[in-house]
Order: C-alpha cells, then structure tokens, then sequence
C-alpha cells in the first residue's frame, strides 16, 4: 500500500497549503446547514406530541452530544497516530480539539438540563448518561490544564497524547459503571424519551444539524491548527512568503 | 537484583516516618468530619458509611500520588533507573507496589474502625475490607499514571487530581455500593468481580503507561 | 530487539581497542525552536576520549544525553558495537551516565546510596564498595546521610559509580564541575585507566584537557543562532516521519 500520502499530510507546509481552500468550503458549507438545521428545527418542526416546544432543544443537544464522544474518540486516534509515527500535526490536532470538545460537552450538558426542566421537573438527575457526560467534561479539563501547565511543547505534547489514550481505556468502564450505580442506587424514574421512530419533518433537521455541527468543529479544527502551524514554523521561508502575500509582514 | 532494589523505598518511606503517617491521619480526619457535619445520627450515617470511608480513601490516596516521582525524578534517579537493564516498566511497577504498601495498606487496615465509628451494619464489613483490598491498589495504580505525567509541573497537585478523579470514579462506585448489597443481604460478587477484573487491567498498563509518561518526562528535562 | 539482544548479552566482555563502539549517524535534536543539530555523526571507537567543548546552550549536555537515550533526538543510523539498533535505550545498560543530577538519595546515608546502585546492575561489585569510598577520599562518612555532604563530596558519590560498575562507555556532563584539584586529577587518571583498559568516555567541558598516552580528540560544538539568514527546512517538522528513529 502506498504510504507516501500519509507521510505527506504529515508535512505542516503540505497540510496548510492543501487546507486553505478547505476551510473556505468547510466554513461555508457549516454556516449553511446550521441556518437552515437551526431555523427548520426551533422554528418549523411539529411540536412533540408529549412535551410540546421543548423538545425543539434536541436539535442542539443531541449534536452536541455526539459530537462530545467523537472529538475524544479523533482525539484518541490522533494521539495513538503521534506517538507512534511522531506526528506533530497530530499532537497539533489533540491540543486544538480539546478545548472545542470541552465546550461541546458543556453545551451538551447544559442544553440537557434545559431540556430536562420542562421535562423531568429538574435541571439535573443522576443519569447513567448525564453522569458520564459529566466525568468526560472532566476529562477533557484535564487534559487542557496537563498541557497547559507543562512547559517544554514536546514534552506537553506527548504527555497529553498519554493522558487521551489513559482517558479513552477508562471511558468504557466509566460508562458501564455509572450504568450499574444508577440502576443500584436509583430507580429510573424519569426516562429520557428516546426518538427513534421520529416522524421525517422530525428527524430530516435533526440530521442537518448534526451535518453542520461535524462542519462547524472541522472548520474550528482546521482555523486553529492552521494558526498553530503558523506560530510553531514562523522562523520558515515558506511561512515569511505567505505572510508577504497576504500583506501582514 | 530489583527486589534489592525494592527494599531502598522502604528505607527511604522509614527515614522520613514522620511523613508516613500524612495519608492515614488525613483519612481518619475526613471521616471524623462527616458525623460532625451531619450530626451523629446513627440511622442517617449507618446507609452513608461506605461511600464516607471510600470518599476517605480516595481523596488521601489522591493526596499521596505527589510523593510517587517527584523527589526521584529531582534527584535524577529514575534516569539511573532507566539506564539500567532492569526494564524501566518493572522498576515504576515495583515503586507503585512500595506505595500502596505505604499508603493504601494502611487505609485497609484502619477501615473497620472508621467503619464502626459511621456505625456500618455488621454484614457491610467483609465487602468494604475486600473492596479497599483490591480497589486501594487500582488507586494507586491508575494514580501513578497521573503521577508520571505531572512530575515535572511545579504546583501539581490540582493538574494532578483533575486527571485522576475521572477514572478513579468507576473504582469508587463499585467499591461504595459493594458494602451497601451487602447490607441489603445480596452477595457483591459482581461489583467485586469488577474490581479484581480492572485491578488486573491497570496492573498490566499502568506500569507500561507510567513509565512512558516519566521516559518523556525525562526527555524534556 | 532480539537479533540484537543476543549479541548483547555478554555486556562484560571486552572490547579490541580502536574497534568504533558507537556510531550515530543523523543525528537531529530540536530544543524548543532550536534546531542544535541537524544531522550530526558522531563515532566513538573503543579506548577513546571525546571532548565536547563548546559555550553554554550550545548543545552539549543535548547531545550526551540524546546518545545514551535521555533526549528523544532522531537519529538516522545508530550501531552499538557493529550492531544496527533502533535506539540509544537497547544499549544503555553498557555505559553509565554522569549528569547534572548526582542522582543521590538525600535521606539514605553514602553507603546506602551506593549500595542502592549497585543492585540497578549486573556489572557492579559489591565487594568492592569499601575500596572505591577509600579511593574518592570519603572514607569515614559511610554513615553520613547524603543531604549532609558538601556539593563536592556528592560530586565525588556520583564519580564512585564510575568504579562500582563494570561497562564499555563513560558518558559525563561536565564531570570536574565541583571538584577540587585532587579530585580533577583523580578523575583524569581514572579516565586514563579505563581507556587503556579498552573503554571509552565522552565528556563535556568547558577547558579541554590533555591527555597523554591516550587517543583522544576534542569536538567543538558551536551556538547556533537564529537569523535572518538561517534558513529552516520547510519540512523539519516532519522528519520524523520518514525517519528510521524508534517509536518508543
């Protein structure tokens, strides 16, 4: 199998010119969706026959929340990828997704309380889920307070690669754990009202939304590395022509 | 040949003995404080008592983690460790085993008399010893891991704590409401069994991930 | 790692003189955003001395340490005694490595300290402890914790080692920091005897020393600076990966 791909994109050079039209699409393409996935979902979907208006927040929430899982599982894989074959641009990627992530995951769960007042009567309930959620907003704090507080790059960069990996073991167990606890310690009472035989003017903007969050975190994503690279090869040539042709220098 | 090295974590935990005893004392304080704090109402602190003690537990272990790698890695011998030919995973293994030994163990042993003091029902005692049993270690263990990636950050305990206290959360579960099955007159085997099952897992990675984490400590320095 | 495991299992055994010990090609260190070497070659035959000598933050201590497997430097072609290894860790249990660290235990007393080392290898001998604490002029503060010592005295625990434990290279980071003139001209005699004995040491200073009888030559390691002049490969970054460096 050809390799030479992969150890092209693991060029900074490489991966920022190929990318600058990208985010252009990407940004465009997110701002789309999440328009139209917003208005079509807060405004013009039917009410839920039970909970009526309030149910419009899943089109947020449920985004949110499994975009939440995703980015650590990317994150995972990216950090396995740096370790192993020593890809900076894959140590970039951890240290850049994670603060997205946690804010993901806090936009997940506070949207989730939102839902649940209307709904369960209260902002917060010991769920299997929403405990999980919690302890992985946890995680990724972690995370971003282990590179931030260690002062070598490289050695922050690796470190934190460890502590994704360390974290993505432990968040099985986490989940299965909670679960028993939960059903131990607290009958379910109130249930989360699971949607799977939505009608389709129900679940056609659920889907766009979910489209346009994955956009939006791969336009964040490719911004941010994109500024990275920027800062960590300033001393380049290539870096100083860019720079020149944009006017900035 | 390493287990004569062993043997110097145990001299080095005597000559400072003073500082032995900071995770147990500390351990006894936090449930002394729950009866003060609630009241000593036997019939509100007797459901509470296992999450009290294993609450005990995991914030002393959690305070002890520091003192892991620190001063070895200050001092430069866990590069000396390295260098050797004894693997560096079953070096870190073996420090991990000092600690427990010298921070764990004792909580096992004191916790029937904290237990008492948060007046646990009688059946409760078999499952909180045997879940501390097994759980101090995965402490311990999935510390060490938190351990060695903080070692070189100057104020670490905070960094330290953020990363740990989200996978020690499964361990306390189970552990906590073992003791409570078994009030209720239900074997804990399966919450027990879950902790002897991750044991053996961290008991297989931890060492292997804590001696990475430290190796690319040490490349930094 | 098992090819080569075999062929170093007799880490004892004795080297012919003038045979290349080590040799790094390619090696690559990056400290921060300084490039310090980009594809340096380093070789070291067997009853060698190698003097770095160069100005602080030149790159010294960097390129001990990334020769013993201390730095995660890339290096292109790296043998050990004829055989290719993947990194400086595969052999580190043949040399000893002096630092800036002493590596000293403060709260165990010097012989514990030394005793303690001794059981890190199979090389070192017991037997022999009392006669190297003589020899480094500590007799008598056996039972003194170490945190007690003088910085010159833990100077002189660290240099024991070099006696304790039988291997094939030396590397020292500014070793005749903190000693006096006695203990300078110990250490250089030492070195004299290993490297007739068929050893080799490398070692950082600041004054290059002359020795006699002995073969040895100086490397200069000069700064490197940033200007507008120096021009970065574009690609530095991701050498690694088309590197044969190891993973871990």
């Amino acid at each position: 199998m050809n390799w030479v791909w992969f150890h092209k994109w693991a060029s900074p050079k490489w991966f920022f010119q190929k990318t600058d039209a990208l985010v252009l699409w990407f940004g465009f393409l997110c701002l789309i969706l999440l328009t139209v996935g917003t208005v079509w979902g807060l405004a013009f979907a039917p009410e839920d026959f039970k909970q009526g208006n309030s149910f419009r927040i899943f089109y947020i929430h449920v985004p949110s929340a499994i975009l939440a899982q995703s980015i650590f599982m990317a994150m995972a894989i990216s950090a396995a990828v740096g370790l192993i074959w020593r890809i900076k641009l894959a140590h970039i990627f951890v240290e850049v997704a994670a603060p997205i992530g946690a804010s993901i995951t806090l936009l997940a769960l506070l949207t989730g309380a939102i839902w649940g007042k209307p709904t369960w009567g209260t902002w917060w309930v010991w769920d299997a889920r929403l405990t999980s959620t919690l302890i992985q907003f946890f995680i990724y704090l972690g995370i971003i307070s282990l590179y931030q507080a260690i002062e070598n790059r490289d050695t922050a960069s690796k470190a934190t690669a460890i502590a994704c990996l360390v974290g993505i073991v432990n968040l099985p167990i986490i989940k299965f754990s909670v679960n028993w606890w939960n059903t131990l310690h607290q009958p379910a009472t109130f249930k989360l009202t699971e949607a799977p035989s939505m009608a389709t003017e129900m679940w056609v903007p659920g889907l766009i939304m979910m489209i346009g969050f994955y956009l939006f975190f791969a336009y964040l994503v490719l911004i941010r590395m994109r500024s990275e690279v920027l800062e960590r090869e300033k001393r380049s040539a290539w870096v100083r022509e860019y720079l020149e042709k944009k006017d900035v220098l | 040949m390493i287990g004569g090295a062993f043997r110097y974590e145990f001299l080095q935990a005597y000559r400072l003995r003073s500082e032995l005893v900071n995770p147990v004392v500390f351990f006894v304080m936090v449930c002394a404080m729950f009866p003060l704090a609630l009241g000593s109402n036997a019939q509100l602190l007797a459901p509470l008592a296992s999450g009290i003690v294993w609450v005990a537990a995991v914030l002393a272990t959690m305070l002890s983690l520091d003192q892991m790698f620190r001063q070895d890695f200050d001092d430069g011998i866990l590069e000396q460790m390295e260098l050797s030919e004894v693997p560096f995973y079953q070096i870190v293994a073996f420090k991990i085993l000092a600690h427990w030994c010298l921070t764990g163990l004792p909580l096992v042993i004191l916790s029937p008399l904290l237990a008492m003091m948060l007046y646990m029902p009688a059946e409760s005692y078999l499952s909180l010893i045997i879940g501390l049993l097994i759980g101090t270690p995965i402490l311990s263990l999935i510390g060490a891991i938190g351990a060695a990636l903080t070692v070189k950050i100057r104020r670490g305990n905070i960094v330290l704590a953020l990363l740990v206290m989200p996978l020690y959360v499964p361990i306390l579960i189970f552990g906590s409401t073992a003791p409570l099955m078994a009030a209720e007159g239900i074997v804990p085997a399966a919450q027990l069994l879950w902790l002897a099952a991750i044991l053996v897992l961290m008991a297989t990675i931890a060492p292997l991930a804590a001696a990475l984490s430290l190796r690319v400590n040490i490349y930094g320095s | 790692m098992s090819s080569s495991s075999a062929a170093l299992a007799a880490p004892c055994a004795p080297l012919q003189a003038g045979e290349p010990l080590l040799v790094a090609k390619g090696i690559s260190c990056e400290r921060g955003d300084k490039l310090l070497f980009d594809h340096y070659d380093l070789t070291v035959k067997s009853g060698e001395i190698v003097q770095l000598a160069g100005p602080n933050g030149a790159g010294k201590t960097t390129l001990l340490r990334s020769i013993c497997g201390m730095f995660d430097a890339q290096i292109d072609h790296l043998s050990w005694r004829g055989i290719k290894l993947s990194s400086p860790l595969e052999y580190a249990d043949e040399l000893l490595y002096l630092g800036h660290k002493a590596a000293i235990r403060p709260h165990l007393t010097l012989w514990e300290n030394l005793s303690w080392y001794t059981c890190l290898s199979q090389c070192s001998d017991m037997n022999k402890l009392a006669e190297v604490v003589a020899e480094v002029g500590l007799s008598g503060y056996e039972s003194e914790l170490a945190s007690s010592l003088s910085a010159g005295q833990k100077r002189r625990i660290a240099l024991a080692r070099l006696k304790l434990v039988t291997c094939r290279m030396w590397i020292l980071d500014e070793p005749f920091a903190s000693l006096d003139a006695d203990g300078v001209k110990m250490l250089c005699g030492w070195i004299q005897d290993f490297v007739q004995q068929g050893g080799s040491v490398v070692y950082s200073t600041h004054q290059p020393v002359d020795f006699a009888n002995c073969d040895s030559r100086t490397l200069n390691i000069e700064q490197k600076s940033w200007g507008s002049d120096s021009e970065v490969e574009s690609d530095s970054l991701s050498k690694e990966t088309t590197s044969e460096g190891s993973a871990q």
